[in-house]
């Protein structure tokens, strides 16, 4: 499905209405694979995925995503954000929590989750006491427990070390296999060639690309992009 | 120095006698507080969620009315309530006044602003690092208040004390709506009134060390349980 995710001229004042924080006509994501979503810092990345959301109400314009009439979950949409909150609760108990909400039947049980996303030492630890990777691996486990067909994922091995990065994105990559829709935001640029199908370009808001991973790598159409890829400071 | 001797051999000839009437007193003192804090806090409580967390007009007028009736005095209160189910008040048909049901809905009256104002600041703090969550979850707003109330828990015991503090100390509404009757709605405040009118000094200023002993270990239990709360979160 070409346009799973349809965004349609979507605009994001700023606060004081002097600019647009986000402006972009059109983009389509498809309905597998993970897209990443990439650009400097302050660009508007973590503010589309929370558009996206619906945690921010867009200033103007429409974010559509096509749903199945056989499966009720199909739209629903999960974000594991770049600062995640938890509730003042262990890690297995903000697991329970999560896994008591969920409308599907499958029964999964929480101990299979701590073990999968590697937190079975930190169970009995107060979620917001974890170390900054396992509070990455709980942000991701509660994501992905929603059972949502769409996975928002905003910087998810920020600050991580190299061997939490390596199993999240294995996680990552397992998701999408089993069928699940992925949109990555990150500045990494490695992290965008390992895990993305198709990247998107954003800068000061504004989409400048989006395209296949081999085109956006090799024939940037953009000065940005290779300014970007070239590692210099873009404002 | 004697009244002072002499109270505390009293109090503890009393207490060691089980002296019938003065734990009918006591019994009754408790009664009566602990039923008009049970239901302040299953009024109170979601209440408090629900000004922490919604915002509408009139809602921080709302907010300083009950802060102001947190200082209301007794008296007043007493007044209101004895208007509202005197033979005449729009209540006189209960049938309640000079009856312990009276003293609970004065206390009702006196201690309700208390949580409500109380857990209203606690629950807006909470929601500060829950708001986001519950929205990605998609919590419905029954279990959303269900968990704000059970993850405060260790601050609402400190509120649920003041209102007992507040309830079992005061007299000047269960004298006017309880009248003071022997074996029907004397309490141990009304008592204390009472004998020191008299000028029973001793029996008073006993009444009165029983009523800081309760205080004491009501403090203490509720510490204990302060710690074993804190101890399970957090371990």
């Amino acid at each position: 499905m070409k346009d799973f995710i349809k965004i349609k001229n979507l605009i994001l004042f700023s606060s004081k209405g002097e600019r647009n924080l986000i402006d972009i006509p059109n983009l389509q994501f498809d309905s597998k694979s993970i897209s990443v979503i990439i650009g400097p810092n302050g660009a508007g990345k973590s503010l589309l995925l929370n558009l996206i959301q619906g945690l921010i109400l867009p200033s103007a314009g429409t974010i559509k995503v096509k749903s199945s009439i056989k499966d009720k979950s199909y739209k629903k949409v999960s974000i594991m954000m770049q600062k995640p909150s938890f509730l003042r609760r262990t890690t297995e108990q903000n697991i329970q929590f999560v896994l008591e909400l969920n409308k599907d039947k499958r029964k999964v049980s929480y101990l299979d989750v701590l073990e999968r996303f590697d937190l079975i030492a930190q169970r009995k630890i107060l979620a917001n006491k974890l170390s900054g990777g396992e509070k990455q691996r709980l942000a991701l486990a509660l994501a992905i427990i929603t059972n949502s067909k769409i996975l928002l994922l905003d910087e998810p091995t920020a600050n991580a070390d190299p061997r939490t990065t390596l199993k999240i994105e294995k996680i990552i990559k397992e998701e999408a296999i089993a069928g699940k829709k992925i949109l990555l935001v990150t500045h990494n640029i490695p992290q965008a060639k390992r895990l993305g199908q198709d990247i998107a370009f954003i800068h000061r808001g504004k989409v400048l690309e989006h395209c296949d991973k081999a085109v956006f790598v090799n024939h940037p159409k953009v000065k940005e992009i290779n300014q970007f890829l070239e590692g210099e400071v873009l404002i | 120095m004697e009244v002072f001797l002499e109270a505390f051999i009293t109090a503890f000839t009393l207490i060691i006698n089980f002296d019938v009437s003065l734990f009918e007193i006591v019994g009754l003192s408790f009664k009566i507080s602990v039923t008009s804090l049970l239901i302040a806090s299953i009024i109170g409580f979601p209440i408090g969620v629900f000004l922490a967390i919604t915002r509408f007009t009139g809602r921080s007028l709302i907010i300083t009315v009950f802060n102001s009736l947190m200082g209301m005095p007794p008296v007043v209160v007493g007044l209101i309530v004895y208007l509202l189910v005197s033979r005449s008040g729009p209540l006189g048909w209960l049938e309640i006044l000079y009856t312990p049901y009276a003293m609970i809905l004065a206390q009702l009256f006196l201690i309700l602003p208390i949580i409500i104002s109380l857990s209203t600041q606690i629950f807006v703090e909470l929601h500060k690092e829950y708001k986001d969550f519950f929205v990605i979850f998609s919590v419905p707003p029954r279990k959303s208040v269900i968990t704000y109330i059970s993850d405060s828990k260790d601050s609402l015991i400190t509120i649920f004390l003041a209102g007992f503090g507040r309830a079992v100390s005061e007299v000047g509404a269960v004298i006017i709506v309880g009248g003071n009757i022997d074996h029907v709605t004397r309490v141990m405040t009304t008592t204390i009134a009472l004998e020191t009118s008299k000028g029973d000094l001793p029996l008073a200023l006993a009444l009165g060390i029983i009523l800081l002993f309760i205080s004491l270990i009501i403090n203490l239990i509720a510490n204990r349980l302060k710690i074993k709360i804190n101890k399970e979160t957090y371990e």
